[in-house]
């Protein structure tokens, strides 16, 4: 792809600004503004369909390359302090995860051009080592000689005294619960303290600042300032540097008391853990009196066990102190810091998803944001577009790596050029449905870099044709070309601005896969379906992770994994989100199953082939029959579509009253004749037996539901999230189609919402 | 364990002859499965395929379930057109290192590409994988669930 991009802004109104930040590898590109209507490219369907819009940001631009430094580190400023000529000593924790990989920085005022500076190391060699350089390209590197292990705590220390001794310390630091392995054997393969003698004097006077799991490789122009390089895999905990050479045991009482009158920083990064999680996210606090305070970089798990973790406390904010670690990843990404290409001042558009459409040569490249309307120019339907569940999805690259991707799909996966592009470039930043180079879960997701699976007409590996952004589209050509006018609100308005964001609606639609939910986003739909809001649920797994935003970013977010059906599993003591020091895993998990909210939850899933829904007994001519006219009752609803050729497909939802389905929940028609590919998720058994597929188990289904809720309100559930797939069959004339019409035109309608299941049928 | 049937297995050119009529009720699916349906081009009413032939359904999964690097490489589908054109590729296994293609046969129907990759990856698996002899670190310790690479 010669042209890709990403904008600051997802979501605005009329009067707002959107940066957009182009990375192009041809001389000139052109850009221009277009509406999204419809991303599905299947000849069997309305075809892919976007509309120009004159806006003055079109115009051809100058090309130019910008790259994307990922890694995540700490970064303190340069400070005389920190220039440490004569002895010192430096010390941290670390618990190394991928020690074998290649040169890693640990504590380090290193420059790389000018190979000046100290610093800790793990070596080519796997071993812990202090480098020396004097700037004239004299490099002295002492090595422990002894290699570190994966996921094994250590003390690792150096120190310089007066007459030039160097001491190394590797000291394994295992106990029954923090780490690995517990004491299996003397560690003494793995312990070292190794002695030297200085062979020059170090420059540290070099201009650049400290870094915390890595090293400086350039000072650079761009936006990011600081291009790090040997990137470390691993956690740190406590580092401390004094202007001193401590002994063994100086150095072990400092690391829970760092004082004495040659201390220069001790940092400790559980400073910043309140009782409401970490909420200055990229802070990190030196305690020493010269307060050399450092700044994260492309975040770093926060909220980790520590050296001292004793296996006791499960969440971080009840005993910060066994918290006081950082993860850091080489592949972490919390922006790509991009120089800025063009700005739009948005004109009065009417509100919807647009794209800053880029092309260059024959390549093109949609940059997407979402317009809502001015503040009280608001439409009676709100299309709620899932944005958090798009952005947890963002680049994944899990066809590549995982067995489970082609069991899932049931066939070879079918690559885009996108997935191409992002198998070759992992700094585009992974997915939380992706694993670390080390191994770990992917914990954060950010929006600030180009995203090559939300774009319209991209197919995606894991549906039979769309997933997510692309197939919400389904949605929006839908309501279009059936006349509705509506507007779009994002997941980002609704967690930041709570009810008020979809108060003003009579009928909010969420998209076909609003999975990922922070609690402010649960309480706002519950808010709203409480004052007589009427939602229409047009998916499944929906409601299903619980997730938050970063408090110091609004384009970053946060899921903790595991107790579901899920992509990697939180390890021990790690459940709880950094940024608010919740519970994470499932809402289920937390008393807040989907059942609850809409009547349904996530039950089953396969990503092969749909299947369609048949009409329940209410629907002939019950509670229910409101949903059918015009239908047959007697037929299949929803056998044809763009996603699995039918309604009911890839993931389902079902009625479940020990969950939390109202009572008065009706049940309209539920899918049958699933594959056997489809199965019951996880969070549903209790062992592993045979009989979980779709030709044998009558949970594999999707339920559509209906029930009214307080003072006039309503929610219509779905229950799969292949349903839109099929709204434009034979041009748009179908049962999908009218069922859905239906249900949305009876909400539109001000008198109160249809009966309950248990009351007389009108 | 299910074996892969070698070539001088009988259950081999039943196992292709079934694999290919699911394919042809595939085509114009929006979607794929090795199952016949209610009729080609229909996902509904699916049988036939996987729902009755367990050994095709068992040699499938295993030859779903490999590692990515494993037996020279995961074949995949490269759509080169959109709604046009597909190769086939095989994945490295390295992370950071992109899939490259077989060779340059381009297909104008996507199932059939399923249907060729089933056939090469009966010549590329052995007949069983997973046994003692065959152990290594991956498989036991079950890094195939989302890899770690």
């Amino acid at each position: 792809m010669k042209v890709v991009g990403y904008s600051d802004e997802l979501s605005v109104r009329p009067g707002d600004r959107v940066n957009f930040f182009v990375s192009c590898d041809a001389e000139r590109y052109h850009a221009d503004i277009v509406k999204l209507v419809h991303g599905d490219t299947n000849p069997g369907g309305p075809g892919f369909k976007i509309e120009p819009v004159s806006t003055d940001v079109e115009a051809d631009y100058a090309g130019r390359v910008q790259r994307i430094h990922a890694g995540s580190h700490v970064l303190v400023e340069d400070h005389p302090s920190l220039q440490l000529q004569g002895p010192f000593s430096v010390q941290v924790f670390v618990c190394p995860s991928t020690p074998g990989k290649a040169v890693q920085g640990l504590v380090t005022k290193w420059d790389t051009a000018g190979q000046a500076g100290y610093g800790l190391f793990i070596g080519d060699d796997g071993c812990l080592q202090l480098w020396l350089g004097d700037g004239s390209g004299e490099v002295q590197q002492v090595s422990s000689g002894k290699p570190l292990l994966a996921g094994t705590w250590y003390l690792a220390a150096a120190t310089v005294d007066a007459q030039g001794k160097i001491t190394l310390f590797q000291e394994p630091v295992v106990t029954p619960t923090n780490g690995r392995f517990t004491i299996a054997s003397s560690l003494e393969s793995t312990t070292a303290v190794v002695s030297a003698d200085a062979r020059l004097r170090a420059r540290p006077d070099n201009g650049v600042p400290l870094v915390l799991a890595g090293c400086v490789e350039s000072l650079t122009d761009e936006p990011v300032r600081v291009a790090v390089g040997c990137h470390y895999n691993g956690k740190l905990d406590r580092p401390r540097l004094h202007a001193a050479a401590l002994s063994a045991r100086e150095l072990e009482g400092q690391a829970e008391l760092p004082h004495g009158r040659t201390l220069v920083a001790a940092w400790n990064f559980q400073e910043e853990i309140t009782d409401n999680g970490v909420r200055h996210t990229r802070r990190v606090t030196d305690l020493s009196p010269n307060r050399l305070h450092g700044r994260t970089v492309n975040v770093p798990t926060r909220a980790v066990t520590g050296y001292n973790w004793q296996a006791r406390e499960q969440n971080f904010v009840h005993a910060p102190n066994q918290y006081g670690a950082i993860h850091f990843h080489e592949d972490d990404l919390d922006d790509a810091r991009w120089r800025v290409d063009f700005t739009l001042t948005v004109p009065e558009l009417s509100s919807g998803l647009y794209a800053a459409r880029l092309r260059a040569d024959d390549d093109i490249d949609y940059v997407p944001f979402y317009v809502r309307p001015r503040m009280g120019a608001e439409k009676r339907i709100c299309f709620l577009a899932p944005t958090a569940s798009y952005m947890a999805y963002a680049n994944d690259n899990v066809t590549l790596w995982a067995p489970l991707a082609q069991l899932f799909v049931a066939r070879a996966p079918v690559l885009q050029e996108g997935n191409l592009v992002l198998s070759g470039h992992r700094e585009f930043g992974l997915s939380t449905y992706d694993i670390h180079s080390d191994g770990s879960g992917v914990a954060y997701s950010t929006r600030l870099r180009p995203i090559l699976n939300m774009r319209p007409g991209f197919r995606h590996w894991l549906s039979p044709s769309l997933w997510q952004f692309n197939a919400d589209l389904h949605l929006i050509d839908w309501l279009t070309e059936m006349g509705y006018e509506f507007d779009v609100v994002t997941d980002q308005d609704l967690h930041h601005e709570g009810l008020d964001a979809i108060r003003p609606y009579q009928v909010v639609l969420t998209g076909s896969h609003p999975e990922y939910y922070s609690e402010q986003m649960l309480d706002a739909v519950g808010g709203y379906l409480e004052g007589g809001g009427r939602l229409m649920y047009l998916g499944a797994n929906g409601f299903y992770w619980v997730i938050n935003y970063d408090p110091e970013s609004k384009d970053v977010i946060e899921v903790r994994k595991g107790h579901g059906s899920n992509a990697w599993r939180c390890k021990p003591g790690e459940f709880h989100l950094s940024f608010t020091g919740e519970y994470g895993t499932l809402w289920r998990h937390r008393g807040r199953a989907p059942q609850r909210l809409v009547g349904v939850g996530f039950g089953s899933e396969g990503f092969d082939v749909s299947s369609y829904y048949r009409p329940a007994p209410d629907s002939h001519n019950g509670v229910a029959s409101w949903m059918f006219e015009g239908i047959d009752t007697d037929e299949k609803l929803g056998d044809f579509g763009l996603v699995g050729s039918g309604a009911a497909g890839l993931e389902l939802d079902i009625y479940e009253p020990s969950l939390g389905t109202p009572p008065e929940t009706v049940i309209a028609a539920t899918s049958e004749e699933h594959t056997d590919i489809y199965l019951e998720v996880l969070e549903e058994l209790y062992f592993n037996v045979p009989g979980t597929g779709g030709s044998q188990n009558g949970r594999v289904r999707g339920d559509i539901v209906y029930f009214p809720t307080p003072n006039g309100g309503a929610v219509w559930s779905a229950s799969s999230i292949a349903y839109c797939g099929s709204l434009s069959h034979n041009a748009y004339d179908n049962n999908i189609s009218r069922l859905t019409r239906n249900v949305l035109d009876r909400f539109l309608q001000e008198e109160p919402a249809p009966l309950a299941a248990g009351s007389k049928s009108g | 364990m299910q074996p892969t049937p070698s070539r001088e297995s009988p259950d081999r050119e039943r196992m292709i002859a079934e694999h290919r009529a699911c394919i042809d009720h595939m085509k114009g699916v929006a979607g794929c499965s090795i199952l016949r349906t209610e009729q080609p081009g229909s996902a509904i009413n699916p049988h036939g395929g996987i729902h009755e032939q367990m050994d095709l359904a068992k040699v499938l999964v295993r030859m779903r379930a490999m590692q990515p690097g494993a037996y020279g490489g995961k074949y995949v589908v490269i759509c080169t057109e959109p709604d046009t054109s597909w190769r086939i590729g095989r994945l490295s296994g390295v992370r950071g290192v992109p899939p490259r293609f077989i060779d340059d046969r381009v297909y104008s129907d996507e199932q059939e590409v399923q249907h060729e990759i089933f056939r090469l990856r009966l010549d590329q698996y052995p007949e069983t994988d997973g046994m003692p002899e065959h152990f290594h670190e991956g498989w036991k310790r079950h890094d195939d669930a989302w890899a770690a690479t």
